[in-house]
């Protein structure tokens, strides 16, 4: 066999490959999509006439700590502590933890809820960087500000799930805008299974173009610009079509950073946070699965559909790649600290399914990916490939996406109808086609980028700009007509973890 | 496989996907039409028919029909039922009654109870749900044997309507559901049966040798919330209950009662060998007890669990001024943690902002007497909030005071 017979055998094997490949992850796909459809279908009658206000006035109801990590976050952090104190829920507590912000982070905070400094003995369950402050307002009594050497976002929700007195807290980030009844809702399952729940994870929604007024959205609409709506789409997909199949099916890796409430005992149990991983939201579940299942605990970790919490997503192509390759990054850093689960007796749906299922299609997948559209073409080129099946097998690919992503704008439009307008819904339709030339091409290369990273123990964070969302005009207010406001910070992800400070340092 | 046969394969598999495509499309755009079409009809129609309404709710009496005339459409039943359900959540007394008449005059009732028999276990709840909302008695004995449903949730939702419409008969079927297995049902219909007041005390203290330990906890808990000294004495004997849990929550609800005849078991309580028990003590002694819990709450401090100490020392702070001399006290003991909580306290409950104003304002006594206190503050490394009244206080005496105190202090001796 000379080597020109050994190429095209080679090139043969692997489209045959990447078709069989592409067919099962589609497959995998379309078969979440129906568990999810049950499950949103299921949910909507389940709630038609939700008791939420009961679960408002009960005195049963479980008291939740708001734990809020704030690094640089002077532009939005006292509009976001003034909506954190409008949520309507029985008992809770705010912390604010200052994670060693160089701007008015903390001034602002001061200043806005007279906050003093006070001595609190708190009982430090979980390690964090040294603790140089604690403040406490007369005026909120449920609020603590808390200030701290910068350690990261892990080091900060651990540190405020040190310092927090309720059983349950709800992590969340200090630019994101949680809705009125979203811990109402994302509180059920913990009162219905109090001995089970160790988590429970909400939808993150994209806040660019919608109107926010005093920490609230008051209006809801999709930004003008394509890239922003191939998110909100990928959002749809994410959430309503992923993370609730997999919860109903007991798998559920991932909750949100942006917005999930936990059991603290469960998380205390399993060290807290990691701020050793780049996702550390992912870690987290990823730990409480392994250490429930290694103790042959009952327990559940639920993705709910309906709390709600709006953040911003990347305007640019830059940002969106930094971010996308963190998280690729951190998934991988996961998997692989929990590989131990897979095929394991005791594991079951996670170890047999979950974990090989992101092995194989998330981790492998844009490998798959990349290099079918290279050999795919080229087999065609070489005259391996017959010209009606390069075709066929283009459109079966955009097919495939194309019915992924109005699958997932079905699912919204049938439950929640965020986005009420027509021309709204034509915007997603769209962009749920257009996504498939381009978008999601350069996805599959950002996750190649990052599995390389990872390889070369690379810790690259960067700083990630927002361009900002718009603000109407608060109550009260003199009228700042179309302002669009600037909020330097950082980029969260529809897992919601804050791409933290470091500018462009590798930190391995 | 050939390449026709592969070429075959994925035709099939794109006409399967494109099918499904087209599917889903129209399902998305058909679903926001008619959502559409009819949220706008029915918003029209809701403008028609609120005046009518009103008008109904106002007149002393006459028939629904007559101010709304049949016969209506579907669409146009769904928004009276909607609107009357929404009026009824916020009146009462003759208004209410007619609104519960209207419902039942236009069969809505017969509806929802018809419901109440449908195999899918969702229709029930609706059914339930909207007739706990109509407020109608015709339903109660449909709603009590909705009691017995296998789904709890359709349970739940008859529990509520039971005690949205009230009556003896709820409360006994209410106190029937409180044996339910499902830990949340029985919290819920705790809540339900609180909701009802003073009618369902007597009635539960009857049923409550019955009750099965899951639903003894949140029955303990309706007692405490309805806050009824009857109950005091069933309370006061189950902190001698095996369950721990019994005895934490009898605990917790004679607190929030405030019979001060249950004092001197709550200060035995405070022995409990469950820390549970002893927290809930603690916390009760606080709201409760007279000047001869503080000497049991200044011991509770050295407890060795954290909730307890806590619990005493958040007691003796929200007992007044024999309280905070109490914590005042606790600043010189041997025990470290008690000092230190008894610091925190002291500052929160804002004594310490007493005492810095005496610095400058007091007489000689008082002045001493503050410099003694905050000198042990110091003594105790408690002196973020020292530093932070010596830089930022109104008063420059204040500022100059404490700053010499805490000078004085990082000399040493």
């Amino acid at each position: 066999m000379n080597w020109q017979l050994l190429v095209e055998r080679s090139i043969e094997g692997f489209n045959a490959f990447v078709l069989a490949y592409f067919l099962a992850l589609n497959i995998s796909y379309i078969l979440l999509f129906f568990v999810s459809l049950r499950e949103v279908l299921r949910f909507l009658r389940r709630t038609f006439f939700s008791d939420y206000q009961q679960i408002l006035k009960s005195d049963m109801t479980l008291p939740i700590t708001l734990i809020v990590p704030a690094h640089n976050e002077q532009k939005t952090i006292v509009d976001t502590v003034r909506s954190l104190q409008m949520l309507n829920y029985p008992e809770f507590e705010i912390i604010v933890v200052n994670d060693g912000s160089k701007d008015a982070t903390l001034p602002r905070l001061l200043a806005a809820y007279d906050l003093r400094r006070v001595d609190r003995v708190f009982k430090r369950s979980l390690a964090t960087r040294e603790v140089k402050g604690l403040y406490a307002s007369p005026l909120v009594p449920n609020l603590t500000v808390v200030d701290k050497v910068g350690g990261g976002k892990a080091d900060a929700l651990n540190c405020g799930i040190n310092l927090s007195k309720y059983p349950l807290f709800c992590s969340m980030d200090a630019d994101s805008v949680i809705e009125d009844d979203a811990l109402l809702k994302a509180v059920k399952p913990f009162m219905e299974w109090p001995e089970e729940t160790v988590a429970v994870g909400g939808i993150v929604r994209c806040v660019n173009g919608c109107t926010v007024t005093d920490g609230r959205v008051t209006r809801i609409a999709l930004p003008g610009r394509f890239l922003p709506i191939f998110q909100v789409v990928e959002y749809l997909r994410a959430f309503l079509s992923g993370r609730l199949g997999w919860s109903a099916l007991r798998g559920l890796l991932l909750i949100s950073g942006a917005f999930g409430v936990y059991r603290k005992s469960a998380v205390v149990e399993v060290g807290g946070y990691d701020g050793n991983t780049d996702t550390e939201d992912l870690e987290l579940v990823m730990a409480l699965h392994h250490a429930n299942r290694a103790a042959g605990r009952r327990y559940r970790i639920v993705f709910v559909p309906d709390p709600v919490v709006w953040t911003e997503v990347p305007g640019t192509w830059r940002m969106l790649r930094r971010q996308r390759n963190r998280w690729h990054r951190g998934m991988l850093q996961s998997i692989s600290r929990h590989r131990r689960m897979m095929f394991r007796p005791g594991y079951g749906v996670i170890g047999h399914l979950v974990i090989p299922y992101f092995l194989v299609f998330e981790t492998m997948g844009p490998f798959v990916e990349t290099l079918g559209y290279i050999s795919v073409p080229l087999a065609w080129v070489l005259g391996l490939l017959n010209t009606e099946f390069f075709i066929l097998f283009f459109i079966l690919a955009v097919a495939f996406g194309v019915f992924l992503s109005v699958a997932a704008i079905l699912l919204e439009e049938i439950s929640y109808r965020r986005y009420p307008s027509w021309a709204d819904l034509w915007k997603l339709l769209i962009c749920g086609v257009l996504e498939n030339f381009g978008f999601r091409q350069l996805l599959a290369l950002f996750k190649i980028q990052a599995f390389w990273e990872y390889l070369r123990g690379l810790r690259r964070w960067g700083r990630l700009e927002r361009t900002g969302f718009k603000r109407g005009t608060p109550a009260g207010v003199a009228r700042l007509s179309g302002e669009s406001v600037r909020i330097s910070g950082e980029a969260v992800r529809p897992s919601g973890t804050v791409a933290p400070r470091v500018s462009g340092k590798n930190v391995a | 496989m050939t390449t026709p046969t592969l070429i075959r394969f994925v035709w099939w598999v794109i006409a399967v996907v494109g099918s499904l495509f087209v599917l889903v499309l129209l399902i998305t755009l058909g679903h926001k039409l008619y959502t559409q079409i009819r949220s706008g009809y029915e918003r029209r129609q809701r403008a028609v028919f609120l005046p009518r309404i009103q008008a109904y709710l106002t007149a002393e009496n006459g028939k629904f029909g007559k101010y709304v005339p049949g016969p209506l459409g579907v669409w146009d039943r769904r928004v009276i039922l909607w609107t009357l359900l929404e009026q009824i959540r916020f009146v009462k007394g003759r208004t209410q009654e007619r609104i519960s008449a209207a419902f039942e005059e236009l069969g809505f009732v017969s509806e929802e109870r018809h419901k109440l028999t449908d195999r899918r276990w969702t229709r029930r709840v609706e059914g339930a749900e909207k007739l706990g909302r109509m407020m109608s008695r015709q339903p109660l004995t449909d709603l009590v044997r909705l009691m017995q449903d296998p789904v709890p949730e359709v349970r739940i939702r008859a529990a509520k309507a039971l005690g949205a419409i009230g009556g003896l008969e709820a409360v006994e079927s209410l106190l029937g559901a409180l044996r339910d297995t499902n830990r949340w049902s029985a919290l819920r219909i705790a809540d339900i049966l609180a909701g009802l007041g003073q009618a369902a005390v007597q009635p539960l203290l009857q049923e409550f040798p019955r009750l099965p330990p899951l639903a003894r906890v949140p029955a303990i808990d309706i007692l405490g919330r309805l806050r009824s000294p009857e109950a005091v004495p069933l309370l006061v004997r189950l902190l001698a209950d095996a369950d721990e849990n019994a005895r934490a929550r009898a605990a917790h609800s004679l607190g929030v009662i405030g019979d001060p005849r249950a004092a001197p078991q709550l200060l035995r309580a405070l022995e409990d060998p469950a820390w549970p028990v002893r927290a809930m003590a603690a916390k009760a002694i606080g709201l409760l007890a007279g000047p001869e819990g503080i000497a049991a709450l200044e011991r509770a401090l050295g407890d060795r669990e954290w909730w307890v100490r806590s619990n005493a020392a958040e007691a003796l702070r929200h007992m007044g001024a024999p309280g905070h001399r109490a914590l005042v006290r606790l600043l010189d003991g041997s025990d470290a943690y008690a000092a230190q909580k008894a610091a925190s306290m002291l500052q929160e409950a804002g004594v310490l902002d007493q005492y810095v104003a005496q610095l400058v304002e007091g007489t000689a006594r008082e002045r001493a007497d503050a410099r003694a206190l905050l000198g042990k503050l110091v003594g105790l490394q408690r002196t973020d909030l020292l530093t932070d009244i010596g830089r930022r206080h109104g008063d420059p005496r204040v500022r100059e005071a404490v700053t010499q105190l805490l000078a004085t202090a990082a000399a040493g001796p």
